[in-house]
């Protein structure tokens, strides 16, 4: 683990070996798995490793496990605590992790130069400050490997309790759903086939309600009602009506009086199809929406082929319709090709950008918030971008936004399932994709570029 | 007689026609109109109050697109043209925050949640149609079967 020395160290270390390392006496030799040093036990000697590998373990209380510290490549010194501390007591255990040739000096040591280098500790004086430096970076290290270790788990903890909650909660929802559009979709071919018998007329606009295309806009059945008004000479909810109905007066003129006179009557059965239609499309809805939470909530983090981008991202803003309701969110979607890859990760990417975005939005009055989401191919790669017209991001903050604690975030709607970006990027950098971000006030872009020749599930 | 216009307001349409529907019994008496946004709310006010007509009840949804229904409410309350007009806030998501502004900003004279109780929705409306009703002075004697008895024996005591 140790970095190689600067070449100031490595000359003092070649001149130190020179003076005090090559004398054929002082020489040893391990296999791997020897013991140079033990933990506590009394050592005189300063060891230089010349080839092979150490490592030094560490023992916290007495009969408890050993921790392992580091590895020592050679040229390095072993020892240099016991030796120049006067302690004369090794601090660590020193085992070699690869067959392995040392010399040492002890402390009978005659010193060399002196007159050009000074006594012995200001001889090695550079190499004893090495030693220590790279150990306090070491520690660092471990230090901060723990951090995000710890960092993680309460991350990792946190989603397997949302993940939990989801699984439980969708299982319970979902059982009421199917209840309801079970016993619906029964009480719908019931009435059916009930009205076919026994009123046949009746029926047939029941049936025209139930196979309904899409709601018309209520802004367009008021204007068309009003058309229906002036023309049958209709009160105005029968003209609202027929319009809901037809999409012409001539229609209604071609069935005849005898219509008109039942219009009541026939729009309310029309009216029935439509409420047996659009309660199968809340049923959709609702189930749609438990399947992303589902998906998001447990984390499955498998990567499996199949998998289009574009799919992830209509899962995702399914999410977060609820939420975002007040921002004006269009997608362009273009032609992706499938990848080998994770729904779930992707949906976690795409969420986490869109409530960024949507929180952006909302932390300054705006008269038209929207989000712009546009996915296409080029070259090798699948882009992704997504663009608010918020007030963007201070230059100050745009370094800090990718760490894992970072949010300008105050109280109001929160989705509370504390997805950072950090946790975005990380995401996109296993699948070796790159995660830009350009901001100005009122244009804020989060571009998300995939490799799909790695991702294509023939690696 | 004058037109008494009722406006339900919402961006999901199956829930908008679902409000419809339990205002159904009042579809004699009074013009139920839908409107998918607070825009097209306020377009269609402007348009009836140019035609004369009466607006005695705006139910909204709060989390709409573009505009809430805190946000119109409160542009209504701030309408002199519609002070009068009785305001139901219908949510299934309002935060703390949002919910005080509706009543001291809006001046809503009820809040409901979702799910709704069909029939609680309708006796609301009643109660606040029939306050409408007396005080902008307009004939009840024809619209008893669509009044709430209390409220109406209260009023005019």
């Amino acid at each position: 683990m140790h970095s190689d020395p600067s070449p100031e160290i490595a000359a003092t270390i070649s001149r130190l070996q020179r003076c005090y390392f090559n004398q054929p006496g002082r020489q040893i030799r391990l296999n791997k798995g020897e013991m140079l040093l033990e933990q506590g036990q009394a050592n005189e000697k300063l060891f230089l490793l010349l080839s092979g590998q150490l490592t030094a373990y560490y023992q916290v209380e007495p009969d408890g496990e050993f921790f392992e510290l580091n590895q020592s490549n050679p040229p390095s010194f072993t020892g240099v605590h016991s030796y120049f501390s006067g302690s004369y007591c090794a601090r660590f255990r020193v085992v070699a992790s690869k067959d392995s040739e040392l010399a040492y000096i002890d402390t009978h040591v005659e010193v060399k130069q002196e007159a050009e280098f000074g006594p012995l500790a200001q001889q090695f004086m550079p190499v004893i400050v090495n030693e220590l430096s790279q150990r306090q970076i070491l520690a660092i290290h471990a230090q901060v490997e723990h951090n995000l270790a710890q960092q993680r788990a309460m991350q990792a903890e946190k989603m397997s309790t949302i993940g939990q909650l989801a699984s439980g909660l969708s299982h319970e929802l979902n059982n009421a759903l199917g209840a309801i559009s079970g016993k619906s979709a029964y009480f719908e071919r019931f009435m059916d086939r009930h009205f076919e018998q026994h009123f046949p007329t009746q029926h047939h606009y029941f049936r025209a309600g139930l196979d309904s295309k899409q709601g018309l806009d209520s802004k367009l059945v008021r204007a068309r009602g009003k058309v229906f008004e002036q023309t049958l000479g209709v009160e105005r909810d029968q003209g609202k009506a027929l319009a809901r109905i037809f999409t012409h007066p001539d229609e209604v003129v071609a069935l005849g009086k005898s219509f008109l006179k039942r219009l009541d009557e026939f729009a309310d059965y029309w009216q029935l199809g439509r409420d047996f239609k659009e309660l199968k499309q809340a049923v959709n809805h609702a189930t749609g929406i438990i399947k992303s939470v589902r998906l998001l909530g447990a984390g499955d983090t498998e990567r499996k082929y199949g998998v289009d981008i574009n799919d992830t991202i209509n899962c995702a803003l399914d999410l977060m319709s609820s939420h975002c309701r007040s921002v004006d969110i269009r997608i362009q979607a273009g032609q992706l090709p499938l990848l080998c890859a994770s729904h779930a990760e992707w949906v976690q990417v795409w969420v986490s950008l869109i409530k960024n975005a949507y929180e952006a939005l909302l932390s300054q009055p705006n008269s038209a918030p929207m989000i712009r989401i546009k996915t296409l191919l080029s070259g090798h790669f699948i882009q992704v971008s997504i663009e608010d017209n918020g007030p963007g991001i201070a230059p100050n903050l745009m370094k800090s936004i990718f760490q894992p604690d970072m949010t300008t975030k105050k109280g109001g709607l929160s989705f509370g399932l504390g997805l950072g970006l950090s946790i975005s990027q990380r995401i996109i950098s296993s699948y070796q994709g790159e995660l830009e971000v350009a901001s100005q006030p009122g244009l804020t872009c989060f571009r998300v570029f995939l490799p799909i020749e790695v991702n294509n599930g023939n690696n | 007689m004058e037109t008494i216009n009722i406006i339900c307001v919402d961006d999901q349409r199956e829930v908008l026609s679902a409000v419809v529907r339990d205002l159904a019994p009042l579809a004699d008496h009074f013009n139920i109109e839908e409107c998918e946004s607070a825009a097209e709310c306020e377009e269609l006010m402007d348009e009836l109050d140019a035609d004369g007509e009466h607006v005695a009840l705006v139910i909204s949804d709060h989390v709409m697109p573009l505009k809430t229904g805190v946000q119109l409410l409160t542009e209504i309350a701030d309408d002199p043209r519609f002070r009068e007009v009785k305001k139901i806030l219908l949510t299934g998501l309002a935060t703390h925050a949002d919910t005080i502004k509706a009543v001291n900003q809006a001046h809503i004279d009820h809040y409901l949640e979702k799910a709704w109780d069909g029939e609680e929705l309708l006796h609301i409306s009643k109660q606040l149609l029939t306050e409408y009703i007396v005080s902008q002075g307009l004939d009840y004697q024809s619209r008893l079967a669509v009044l709430d008895a209390p409220t109406l024996y209260k009023l005019i005591q």
